[in-house]
């Protein structure tokens, strides 16, 4: 009888357990993947194109421009979709870029708005996401530091 | 938990939601004339993070601030810095992009209160050390907004300007006072 007894927790337990995994897998409302992945993307680039690039591409994409209202871009792309970055994950959108089978490429004027936007994407496990890249490297520094030679701390901070 | 079909420690814990509201709010972006003030009043309640390279950051770098290449953003290591509690992460770069790569990955992970410098260090730059007024007439609060940069100018200036040793010795000072406040040690 205890034998019994201790078996109905083991199954109790092995139920809840599926239970867990189940809704974490079929869950779309979390974030699944690894965000070193996405830190690698990113660092080496492998997750944008540049404009010649994407032109120069044989299969079909589907361009997505994120900006909206006072930040309208006023880059115009043929064919692309305007989903405002508020509404990127609106039931709607989402199904467009589940249901897509092209490679989406995210656009916004503003470098941090697309990238906010890609890491959430990525994060949510959508493959063949691309930011355009701008023409300009927007992480290069345009400027030099001409260090003081003569400057000295006026507090030992140190 | 090993039985679950991802590892639950390494993804994102808040929810996608909650992290798009987050992104698409204006309060995530502090200027960098904020930033230069919290340098001169030597605010503590703020942690400025560098994600660019080692070599750029040892060229120049705002004062006071902490480097974490954004290659090794995901290494648990940064944890420490990232996650304590009281104290406002404050990301930059050159640009935004890395920054924002940063905020988003650190906000998801549901570490603390971030925010990315706009424009990053090229604002800086243009803004805090290359401003200039220009005018025959200064109003009080033009006064003190120069005032303000000049005197972030001037710490930034004497701060990069130092030798390599004592620069690194400055740098290791924060990370030990970081590592002290998180209650360990170095």
């Amino acid at each position: 009888m205890k034998q019994l007894k201790n078996l109905q927790y083991i199954f109790v337990f092995l139920i809840i357990l599926l239970v867990l995994v189940l809704v974490r897998s079929f869950n779309p409302n979390l974030f699944k993947q690894d965000p070193g992945k996405a830190v690698d993307a990113a660092q080496n680039n492998s997750n944008s194109i540049t404009l010649a690039q994407l032109k120069a591409l044989r299969t079909k994409y589907l361009v997505i421009n994120l900006g909206n209202g006072d930040k309208f871009d006023s880059i115009k792309m043929k064919n692309s979709l305007n989903i405002p970055i508020e509404n990127l994950l609106d039931k709607a959108n989402l199904t467009i870029f589940k249901e897509s089978k092209d490679e989406i490429i995210l656009y916004s004027s503003d470098e941090s708005t697309t990238a906010k936007a890609w890491v959430i994407l990525n994060q949510l496990g959508f493959k063949k996401l691309f930011i355009l890249a701008p023409e300009e490297n927007p992480e290069a520094f345009i400027y030099i530091f001409q260090p003081d030679t003569t400057a000295r701390l006026e507090n030992d901070s140190i | 938990m090993a039985f679950l079909p991802f590892n639950t420690t390494r993804s994102f814990r808040l929810k996608p939601d909650e992290l798009l509201s987050k992104s698409v709010s204006d309060d995530i972006y502090i200027s960098v004339d904020q930033v230069a003030r919290f340098i001169n009043n030597e605010d503590t309640t703020f942690q400025l993070i560098d994600v660019r390279d080692a070599g750029q950051f040892k060229a120049c770098n705002i004062p006071g601030s902490i480097n974490i290449p954004f290659n090794d953003f995901s290494d648990p290591k940064w944890e420490i810095y990232l996650n304590q509690k009281g104290l406002k992460n404050i990301y930059y770069g050159n640009g935004e992009q890395t920054a924002s790569y940063a905020w988003t990955i650190s906000t998801g992970l549901n570490y603390g209160n971030n925010f990315i410098m706009t424009g990053g260090l090229n604002e800086w730059y243009k803004t805090i050390m290359l401003s200039q007024f220009e005018g025959e007439n200064i109003t009080p609060r033009e006064n003190a907004l120069f005032e303000n940069r000049f005197n972030a100018r001037k710490t930034f200036t004497q701060i990069n300007s130092l030798p390599d040793s004592l620069k690194t010795h400055y740098f290791n000072a924060k990370h030990l006072q970081a590592a002290k406040l998180d209650g360990g040690c170095e």
